[in-house]
């Protein structure tokens, strides 16, 4: 259809116009391409302002897409010799003309207006006082949406009447793929929460515009979609971010075209996004979709990237020997290609995994690698959060000025770039220290500013996070009611997102408070009932740790399980796939005798399913009594965790007595 | 003035300004019959008579430039003081009430003697300034200060309605005003008369008011003007001349109210064609003639300009579009002349932007019209629900002159050329 692209006339770069974000200025440097209508119709309108340079004079332009209204203004700039001043209508008020005459420059030689609103309002008032474009000494173009001519039509009719001719330009689908594929070649620009907005409305824009001409289906808008999303869930707007994901998945998995690393790319980033969202089933599947996918393609920087996204995600599931399984593959590939951002951001992965199992050193260690890289990279976000990892470290460590130190460097980068995320954790996380230091009032402070971020974001878990301390606030306050309410919203957020570990922390650290307010037989149940939940999921030593502190002994094993360590050590090395074949006879045969006795028949049924690869505590432990959910949880954790194996491992050489 | 060539020609022909000053000497072309003729000879023929005429007609047949160049009558100018009255400049179009206009009125009366050295009095300044300082004073219009009253009015009626005016610009103020003098219409009555009387007096002149842009508001403004306070606005004691929507004349209520006042005049569109479809030499006479007075004829073939004669449909302003049209589309594809496919062309421009505006229900009018000749009276009042939307297309197609009206003995109607292409 048309010609092919009218290059008569070079392209002059402009000021910004009123769509088009700052920095497109790639998208103006795009050769103009018009049908062969639009062509004629851009020098019928540069013809006619040429003559009414000196003149008032009325001209309509209509088009379908802000972005080619905004190409042909530079166009016509740059083939007009003179000077054109474009005007916003959306700074006027409803009686228009009167403004324009007091905006325009006397050196204009024609006025283009733009953004025309409420068109049933400002038709009206334009149809009245439409002489007053005769004190104009230039022609005005009033540029409108192709689909408001017939409304401007109707309801000025005098003002209509004015116009010297009406111009109609429609996007020429050559040119709006040129521009598309220059934008998905770029990326976006995502810098600043306003260059991110720009972005995202600049994208929404392409991908209109891909549909009117038909090509809303192919590989290029898929690509776009994807970019979008990644926009999307960067600027905290993960239901939007989703909804684009997966159309960008569904044109994928449509498309005969087929584009394997496109899908991959695709599947990462929606798994990234339903991480957020804490749909942590379906990230997996997501992520573990990908992997096949980038293997196929020999694609290491994504089969990296997936691995570190499965290592976060584990981690976040409290499965920390996964998570670091997960974070070594992937930093066994960073450097090896040179993608220093990944390396990084690995680092700090495994720094905050090495916090979580308290080897203090050993996350130091991560994190001092991580910010070496971040500031020379230029990435200022990876450079807040490791700050803020630092923080949470020099906290653990009760060293307390330098957590503080830590978390003030991040919390001067977050807010700058717009990362509200990092902004809220840090403000909580300096919340926290502020309650540590017994610093109430300025605990309240941050916590209420992160409380202002982490709801408008969706970010529950923060939330929940936050309300935690609030209520340990509230109880140091003495504050009762309030405390225990507090702790109630938080256990409750925490147990919609499916975070066992946080519901257990909230548990545990209320009643941590209690107990150092000398309340000890209230601080009982909260204790108890944490360390009941990080047995649960095999986190050991915090369940020791919250029996200690609840004044229970620090291993109380019954003696049956006690008695069965060995068995229990032999089936953990089996499942983990240690002992294979003939050499796992033994526990075979062990097994199937259990389950020929009274007693301990139905945890042999639960340990064969272990054996047969089932992880999933709820379902395991169905009708298991005590003795046997004691030896199921030791399993389970040691199957997880080297310090849980390294206990049963204990049991077993009899080292380690109830 | 005539234009040697295309560009020349381009700006000539301009839809933007209806004829004035040196423009209406060079351009104008009288047509037959004209109404103005007879509205001229009604205001000359008794210029004491407070007659109360309305004027009309289809967008662009031309009745501003035929309400300038009768207010520009050297006869006119003799025996009247004129006060050309501007609605859009003193009146928000969105909010008008005849309280507003009777206080335009005026207002406008009473600056238009003042430019022109009418002495007023000091009895009807200070009669005008006490009635005005109570009204004005609520809104912090004036303040009672050592202004004398003529110095109060002139600042008052400056404030009332100068380029910032209140009564455009204030909605609190308009309605502050409705209120406060919707009781007391006659003592604005009474003010007018008063001005007019000392014009008359000092002058010799009566007052004639010619109100041109009382046709722009919306129907539903229009009918609640002339239709509920018809005798509030014919009650004013000198002549006023009205321009009113076409549209009126079209409702059921006209015939009755059109009797409060001393005549109503429809500006007709020029025939170029007979009812029978056969061209009208007279009238396409003079579209050649507006056409010959702009430019050298020899910048268009006769084919092209019989072509988009024929396709004016005999209004003015449709006829200058047309022409501007094709003189760029000429300049854009690099000829001095506009032949036929140019003026082809030029009408095909034309006839896309009704392609885009009609909807379906248009069509079915637009072949009723096209079929009769005929447009039937709209009955606002007493619609029924089956009628409301036909009506309200049938108003439509008259509102963007997809239909236009003839005159002989009888009006008669006929679909736009270029619209009846698309039946």
């Amino acid at each position: 259809m048309g010609r092919t692209s009218d290059r008569r006339y070079p392209v002059v770069e402009t000021a910004p116009p009123p769509f088009l974000p700052e920095g497109s200025a790639g998208i103006l440097a795009e050769p103009l391409a018009l049908d062969a209508e639009g062509l004629e119709a851009l020098h019928s309108l540069c013809t006619a302002l040429t003559s009414l340079r000196g003149h008032p004079g009325l001209l309509l332009a209509l088009y379908d897409s802000p972005l080619l209204r905004d190409r042909l203004i530079a166009e016509t700039a740059a083939r007009l010799d003179g000077r054109l001043q474009v005007l916003d209508a959306r700074e006027a008020p409803p009686d228009l003309l009167p403004w324009l005459v007091s905006v325009a420059s006397p050196e204009t030689d024609a006025l283009f207006v733009v953004n025309l609103q409420n068109i049933s309002v400002a038709a009206q008032y334009l149809n009245y006082r439409r002489e007053i474009l005769t004190q104009l000494p230039c022609p005005v173009v009033f540029w409108l949406p192709y689909d408001k001519e017939e409304e401007l039509h109707r309801l000025a009719p005098d003002f209509w009447a004015f116009r010297r001719q009406t111009f109609v330009f429609r996007l020429f689908a050559p040119w709006v793929l040129r521009v598309s594929q220059k934008v998905a070649e770029t990326g976006a620009r995502a810098e600043t929460p306003e260059s991110r907005r720009a972005s995202i409305s600049l994208y929404r824009q392409l991908l209109s515009d891909l549909e009117h001409t038909g090509a809303g289906k192919t590989l290029l808008a898929a690509r776009l979609r994807r970019q979008l999303g990644d926009l999307l869930r960067r600027e905290g707007l993960w239901n939007e971010s989703r909804s684009e994901l997966e159309q960008a998945l569904a044109i994928l998995e449509t498309s005969a075209e087929g584009d394997t690393w496109e899908r991959a790319e695709a599947l990462h980033s929606f798994g990234l996004t339903l991480y957020y969202l804490d749909e942590l089933d379906r990230a997996v599947a997501s992520y573990a979709a990908a992997l096949e996918l980038f293997r196929a393609v020999g694609d290491q920087l994504g089969e990296a990237n997936i691995q570190k996204a499965l290592g976060d995600l584990a981690l976040r599931e409290a499965r920390l020997g996964e998570a670091r399984k997960h974070y070594e593959a992937a930093l066994a590939i960073y450097p090896a290609i040179g993608d220093r951002l990944g390396e990084a951001n690995v680092q700090q992965a495994l720094g905050d995994l090495a916090l979580r199992e308290d080897r203090l050193g050993e996350a130091r260690k991560h994190y001092e690698a991580a910010l070496a890289i971040y500031p020379a990279i230029g990435d200022r976000l990876g450079e807040a959060n490791v700050q803020k990892a630092l923080g949470d470290l020099a906290l653990r460590e009760a060293r307390l000025g330098e957590a503080r130190k830590h978390y003030e460097a991040a919390l001067a980068i977050y807010p700058a770039i717009g990362a509200r995320l990092g902004e809220a954790n840090v403000q909580q996380a300096l919340g926290d220290l502020a309650l540590r230091e017994d610093r109430l009032g300025e605990a309240r402070k941050h916590y209420e500013a992160a409380l202002a971020i982490y709801p408008a974001i969706g970010a529950r878990l923060g939330e929940a996070n936050t309300l935690a301390g609030l209520s340990r606030l509230a109880l140091r306050e003495g504050r009762e009611e309030e405390a225990r309410a507090l702790l109630q919203q938080a256990v409750d957020l925490h147990v919609a997102i499916g975070s066992r570990y946080s519901v257990a922390a909230d548990l545990g650290n209320f009643g941590l408070v209690l107990r150092d307010l000398g309340r000890q037989e209230e601080a009982r149940p909260y204790l108890l009932q944490a360390a009941e939940i990080f047995a649960q999921i095999g986190l050991s030593e915090l369940a020791a740790q919250m029996l200690r502190a609840a004044g229970a002994e620090a291993v109380s094993l019954h003696p049956a399980v006690a008695r069965m360590a060995p068995l229990l050590l032999a089936l953990v090395a089996v499942a983990a796939g240690e002992i294979r074949g003939e050499a796992a006879r033994p526990v075979r045969e062990a097994l199937a005798a259990m389950a020929h006795t009274q007693d301990r028949a139905a945890l042999a049924g639960a340990l064969q399913r272990v054996l047969d690869g089932e992880r999933e505590w709820e379902a395991l432990a169905q009708g298991l009594d005590e003795i046997d959910r004691q030896a199921l949880a030791l399993v389970l954790a040691a199957l997880q965790d080297p310090q849980a194996r390294q206990l049963l491992r204990g049991l077993a050489a009899g080292t380690v007595h109830e | 003035m005539i234009a040697r060539n295309l560009d020349e020609a381009y700006l000539a022909f301009d839809p933007l300004k209806p004829l004035s000053g040196e423009q209406l000497q060079s351009y104008y072309v009288s047509r037959d019959p004209n109404p103005i003729d007879r509205i001229r000879a009604i205001l000359l023929g008794s210029p004491d008579t407070p007659d109360k005429i309305l004027f009309t007609g289809h967008r662009g047949c031309g009745k501003s430039t035929e309400l300038n160049r009768l207010l520009t009558d050297p006869d006119i100018q003799r025996t009247f003081l004129v006060v050309p009255f501007s609605l859009a400049d003193m009146l928000d179009p969105l909010d008008l009430g005849y309280v507003d206009l009777l206080i335009a009125v005026e207002a406008g009366l009473y600056r238009v003697a003042r430019e022109n050295d009418v002495e007023v009095s000091e009895d009807l300044a200070r009669l005008l300034a006490d009635f005005w300082m109570p009204q004005s004073e609520p809104v912090g219009f004036l303040k009672k200060g050592k202004d004398s009253p003529l110095e109060l009015l002139d600042r008052w009626f400056e404030a009332l309605v100068g380029p910032y005016g209140k009564l455009r610009l204030e909605a609190a103020s308009r309605e502050h005003l409705r209120r406060a003098l919707a009781s007391t219409v006659s003592l604005l009555i009474t003010h007018i008369a008063l001005l007019a009387a000392t014009v008359r007096s000092k002058t010799g002149r009566s007052v004639l008011v010619a109100i041109d842009d009382l046709d722009k508001p919306d129907i539903a403004t229009a009918q609640e003007l002339f239709y509920r306070h018809a005798t509030a606005l014919t009650q004013p004691p000198c002549k006023i001349l009205y321009t009113i929507p076409i549209a009126l004349l079209y409702t059921a209520e006209f015939r009755p109210v059109s009797r409060n006042f001393s005549g109503w005049f429809v500006l007709p569109n020029i025939k170029v064609y007979h009812r029978d479809g056969s061209p009208h030499e007279a009238g396409r006479a003079v579209m050649r003639e507006m056409v010959q007075r702009r430019m050298d004829l020899r910048l268009i073939t006769p084919e092209a300009l019989d072509f988009l004669i024929g396709m004016s449909g005999g209004v003015m302003r449709e006829m200058t579009t047309l022409m501007q049209l094709a003189c760029n589309e000429a300049r854009v594809v690099g000829k001095h002349q506009i032949d036929l496919p140019i003026a082809q062309k030029a009408v095909a421009f034309i006839r896309n932007e009704y392609l885009r505006s009609l909807r379906v229900e248009h069509y079915q009018q637009l072949r009723l019209v096209a079929r009769d000749k005929q447009v039937r009276e709209i009955h606002r009042i007493q619609r029924r629900p089956e009628e409301e939307e036909s009506e309200l297309a049938l108003l439509e197609l008259l509102h963007n002159l997809s239909v236009l009206e003839y005159c002989n003995e009888d009006s008669w109607w006929d679909v736009h050329p270029i619209v009846a292409t698309l039946l």
